[in-house]
């Protein structure tokens, strides 16, 4: 069920071209598109392969009459949907009405025929036309909704066993590599010292490598529980927290130089402790990985504006081109190529752990350095 | 948990590798008893009908890998324990990866006497080892 070019149709049936012609002159500046058939056999044509709101029919025709003719259409499943209006000349005459509804007219028009009333009759079914296709649409509509939300759960059942795939796959890619670690100290131990000593680098490096990928895979692996545990959430302080974080990279902080500083913290916050811990010291790392070396600035930032608080990690010494400042959440994507540590799932990390908490994450990068920002939820849980 | 005797120190993993690691790092560390091994539960379980027969000695220590094909740690286990014949023998649990609080718990009901990660490079295995000495 369709209107053609977005008009709806409307056929008209007489025998008399003059008839016709004033009937089209009558319905001329409606919108409807107007067709028109001569006989009884060409409007059946013409219903087959068009859409009508309705058909005005002529009684009086040679051959077949408006009423045959109303009744072939009455017996075509495909056409019998299509209201008849019949056009008799002859007002009064029962016997014609009463034959015309037999013969599943839903109205009449009399010659010698009103303008007016023309043009209303047919609008009567013109609208309810219009309100079939409404009603199709929405119907329409409705079923590609129930289709959408079938794909939608399959998508999510497709989508929680890849994560548990990950997981399982991240689990068992685990063992090999640890075994590794074992044989590599086995052969250094067959090794002479003076072996040992020429080919110290490249034990080295294979050290590295193997704690590499462990890194890695202990970071899918955090990625993919992510998804997945039972958290709840707990008043902590975030300073508190942060402080412990740096407590892992005393060393490093000493060694490089690092000033740390801190903006004035809420005392409390509601958030899923564990995760935090992992946010701060994922970023703190990324801080030390994109700044190689030297001494600088790391600050732990607080805005608040009326009820919501954005929490950050700012350092100095690095930037982050423009148009990977959305790109570094992705996994596997490190903004620069000059670092090398950091098993580019770091920051994948922290975004997960925003979204678990329903926050916002984002970074900027300017001349003062790179300034990761994130909120935990929408001006809730500060104390 | 202790090794209770110089018998043999028995390892029960479906994986060679591992069984050749921990027999490597068993040498290298002050544990002077000798180890045997088995891939799989029923073949712990044969053998130790020879030790219920007295024809084997009683070993020293299990060590049971939790992650087995035929039959897993926790199987094994318990039924090692419905023979109250073997309650002194020490049992340990070996977990890769990571422990589970789930395990950890179900090893405890076992009565497992005690449980550990599978210990990585040289440092973690010869340590390890080196606590099952009794009198350390």
């Amino acid at each position: 069920m369709d209107t053609i070019n977005g008009k709806v149709a409307v056929l008209l049936v007489d025998d008399k071209p003059a008839n016709l012609y004033a009937l089209k002159e009558i319905l001329k500046d409606t919108h409807y598109d107007i067709h028109t058939a001569n006989s009884g056999i060409e409007a059946l044509k013409l219903l087959l392969h068009h859409e009508y709101a309705c058909c005005l029919l002529d009684i009086r025709m040679p051959e077949m009459d408006g009423f045959e003719t109303a009744e072939l259409i009455r017996h075509d499943a495909q056409v019998q949907h299509v209201p008849i209006i019949f056009v008799t000349a002859e007002a009064g005459d029962q016997k014609d009405l009463f034959k015309g509804y037999e013969k599943g007219a839903v109205d009449f028009l009399i010659k010698p025929l009103e303008p007016v009333v023309v043009r209303s009759k047919v609008k009567v079914f013109g609208d309810l036309y219009l309100q079939k296709i409404a009603l199709k649409r929405s119907q329409d509509i409705e079923e590609l909704n129930k289709k959408l939300i079938l794909l939608n759960s399959d998508l999510q059942i497709a989508n929680s066993e890849l994560e548990h795939f990950t997981h399982i796959a991240a689990h068992d890619l685990r063992e090999p590599l640890r075994r590794q670690r074992s044989f590599i100290d086995l052969l250094r131990d067959e090794l002479s010292p003076d072996t040992l000593s020429r080919i110290d680098d490249l034990m080295r490096r294979i050290y590295c490598s193997s704690d590499q990928m462990l890194e890695m895979i202990d970071d899918f692996r955090t990625l993919t529980k992510l998804g997945q545990d039972d958290l709840k959430k707990s008043d902590v302080s975030l300073k508190e927290i942060i402080e412990d974080c740096l407590g892992d990279f005393q060393d490093k902080i000493k060694d490089r130089h690092v000033k740390v500083y801190f903006d004035i913290f809420p005392p409390l916050v509601s958030v899923f402790a564990s995760l935090v811990r992992r946010l701060y010291t994922n970023l703190i790392a990324n801080a030390f990985d994109h700044v190689p070396q030297g001494p600088f600035v790391m600050h732990f930032t607080v805005e608040n504006v009326g009820s919501s608080w954005t929490y950050g990690v700012k350092n100095t010494g690095s930037c982050i081109p423009q148009d990977q400042l959305t790109q570094i959440f992705k996994i596997f994507r490190k903004a620069d190529l000059a670092h090398k540590d950091g098993t580019g799932i770091g920051l994948s990390i922290c975004k997960k752990i925003i979204d678990r908490h329903g926050g916002r994450i984002k970074a900027q990068s300017s001349d003062e350095g790179v300034h990761i920002q994130f909120t935990f939820e929408q001006g809730e849980g500060e104390k | 948990m202790k090794v209770i005797n110089n018998n043999e120190i028995v390892m029960v993993d479906d994986n060679e590798a591992e069984i050749y690691i921990a027999s490597m790092y068993l040498e290298k560390s002050k544990l002077k008893n000798p180890l045997i091994s088995f891939n799989s539960g029923p073949d712990f379980l044969n053998y130790l009908e020879s030790v219920k027969k007295g024809i084997k000695p009683i070993p020293a220590l299990v060590l049971l890998d939790l992650r087995m094909p035929l039959m897993d740690g926790f199987q094994v286990l318990s039924e090692v324990r419905e023979e109250p014949m073997f309650d002194e023998i020490p049992i340990m649990i070996i977990f890769s990866n990571s422990n589970d609080e789930a395990d950890i718990k179900k090893a405890k009901e076992l009565r497992a006497n005690g449980y550990q990660i599978k210990p990585s490079g040289s440092e973690e295995y010869i340590c390890f080892f080196n606590s099952l000495i009794d009198g350390v």
